[in-house]
């Protein structure tokens, strides 16, 4: 009886097996191929620019070789300055977004004040409004502020987003009241609880909204498309975006560069990930 | 009590403010925009322009095409997935991992891979013309709706499988066990069980899904160029492209429309959110004041 039962969960594990390596299909292909030199991709996938012969499937290389991350950590200074900057970027919005939101948060969840309900329904309409929506209205207020441009036109709307507000709240609800209640008669002050004791109890879904925002920002595309004037100030998701004869062979590494800082995240953080987004729904 | 509220104020401040000049303000800029011409009130002359468009028209249907196609499928996906992965069996916690991973993954990252397969020359076609096929564009033909929901489902699939997780988990086990005694299969557990105590979670399941639907246009964007072929020609890129030609009128009168349409939306879907937001408290104040007595 129980021998038979086993039957269908390897069955099914194999089927799971099967579906992740799907999933994970793009991301080994472009980890496998980024050890390819330049001349073996040219010979490839020159196909894409519409020259050569057609494209074969070429899971591995014919020749291992770290020729290509030599020549983008190495030769191209250019793809360093925007990683770093881009990861700045995406850095300081999370983290904004965390203290703003986080602050918005726990007022909407725990300090009401008359309005809040409908302030908090305004953030919600604005949450599911497309980027673009705002996008080019923002632009012309930030271009009366002279903001377009300059990485603040990124920054400061990215650090006001509703999304932090939204998901800190949803959070903050969670986290009885009582707790609140002892560190105010123990004398804390209401920054004093928001920073030792509210972020602290919340840290599953404050590291989820940290990632969540972070990733939306490492990977964002239409803002600097239309807030930054110069294809040279992009920052790095909006460079790797563009496949051009230039940059066509070092495109594997650079992708796979990309995903270095959020693969990192998610290794470290991922039941802080998961946990998080259950927090915000769960009862 | 009064405190309270003046704390909650002083908290909210920042982000009320940043939310108002980033966001309401000029969303106001538009609808005033919106119905003016050059500083003066025309009413909806400019929307009349808009409707008669072309191109707006077929972004407006291609979007919500979208929209109708990907949501039940995202739902249905997940649903059977989180089904499957809520009994445990080897490889469960990976695996649940594995399909949150895509989320993170950088669509730039992902379109060499999508232009190698799916290309003109690309590894399907050449498949293809061995079996004396013909050769299809994969990118620029109808086929791109179909490439653009399947990189949908890629990436979102995990973090609405984790929210109905979550939601199964909820249920308590003695409804399943009651449900099984008295005979009912796993197809009656499900319809007649699961679901219906599923439902609100189902909701925010739906309403999270189409907030990442609306980011999904990064990848019609990257993969399509600012104009793709006429199926996945979406709202966006009829915004992108207005800005690009510095047709503001434009710009405003779409931007307010899908305003105007979240807005009425929320407030249907909001109300029975709010509503019982309002019977729980109730609930809890009453629990509250039982216990004090």
């Amino acid at each position: 009886m129980k021998r038979k039962r086993n039957l269908p969960i390897y069955v099914k594990t194999m089927c799971f097996l099967l579906l992740s390596l799907l999933i994970l299909f793009p991301v080994l292909y472009s980890f496998t191929n980024s050890f390819m030199g330049p001349e073996e991709i040219t010979e490839s996938y020159s196909g894409i620019l519409g020259i050569g012969a057609d494209m074969k499937f070429h899971m591995f290389p014919d020749h291992f070789t770290l020729a290509a991350y030599g020549n983008v950590m190495l030769d191209t200074p250019e793809y360093w300055l925007k990683f770093w900057k881009s990861l700045g970027m995406a850095g300081v919005i999370a983290i904004g977004q965390l203290l703003i939101g986080g602050m918005g948060g726990m007022a909407f969840a725990k300090y009401h004040f008359p309005g809040w309900k409908l302030l908090f329904f305004l953030f919600t309409v604005f949450l599911f409004l497309p980027v673009q929506v705002t996008l080019f209205p923002n632009f012309l207020v930030l271009s009366w502020m002279n903001l377009t441009g300059t990485w603040w036109a990124l920054l400061l709307p990215g650090i006001f987003s509703p999304f932090g507000v939204f998901l800190m709240t949803l959070i903050f609800q969670k986290i009885p009241m009582e707790i609140l209640e002892a560190a105010r008669l123990d004398g804390a002050g209401t920054l004093r609880i928001f920073v030792n004791i509210m972020l602290p109890v919340a840290k599953p879904g404050a590291i989820s909204l940290l990632i969540l925002v972070f990733v939306d920002n490492w990977n964002m595309v239409e803002q600097p498309m239309i807030l930054l004037q110069y294809p040279w100030q992009y920052p790095l998701s909006v460079f790797l975006a563009s496949v051009n004869t230039e940059n066509f062979s070092l495109q594997f590494v650079c992708g796979i560069l990309s995903l270095v800082p959020v693969t990192l995240l998610f290794l470290f953080f991922h039941e802080e990930l998961a946990e998080g987004i259950s927090i915000s729904v769960s009862r | 009590m009064k405190n309270t509220a003046k704390k909650g104020l002083c908290l909210a401040a920042p982000a009320v403010l940043g939310f108002l000049i980033f966001y309401v303000l000029p969303m106001g800029v538009t609808l005033w925009q919106s119905v003016s011409f050059g500083g003066m009130f025309v009413g909806l002359e400019n929307y009349r322009i808009t409707f008669e468009n072309h191109m707006f028209r077929l972004a407006v249907g291609n979007t919500l095409r979208f929209l109708v196609v990907a949501l039940p499928l995202i739902l249905v996906v997940s649903l059977a997935l989180a089904l499957l992965l809520a009994e445990k069996f080897p490889g469960n916690r990976f695996f649940r991992l594995i399909l949150l991973y895509p989320m993170l993954v950088p669509v730039a990252a992902t379109v060499m891979v999508v232009q190698i397969f799916l290309g003109t020359r690309g590894v399907l076609n050449t498949f293809l013309i061995q079996f004396g096929l013909p050769r299809q564009d994969w990118i620029y033909s109808s086929w791109a709706f179909l490439i653009l929901i399947l990189l949908y489902l890629w990436k979102n699939t995990g973090y609405a499988v984790i929210l109905l997780l979550t939601g199964l988990a909820m249920i308590p086990k003695e409804y399943m066990e009651m449900a099984k005694m008295d005979g009912a299969g796993i197809w009656k557990c499900l319809y007649y069980v699961r679901l219906p105590l599923l439902g609100p979670m189902l909701l925010f399941t739906a309403l999270i899904s189409l907030l990442n639907a609306f980011k999904c246009f990064r990848e019609a964007i990257l993969i399509g160029g600012n104009y793709p072929h006429e199926s996945i020609y979406m709202l966006q890129h009829y915004l992108t492209n207005n800005f690009n030609n510095m047709n503001y009128m434009k710009i405003c009168v779409a931007s307010t429309l899908i305003f105007l349409t979240i807005l009425i939306a929320a407030c249907i879907a909001g109300r029975p959110l709010f509503l019982g937001e309002r019977g729980k408290k109730k609930n809890e104040k009453k629990k509250k004041s039982a216990h004090l007595r």
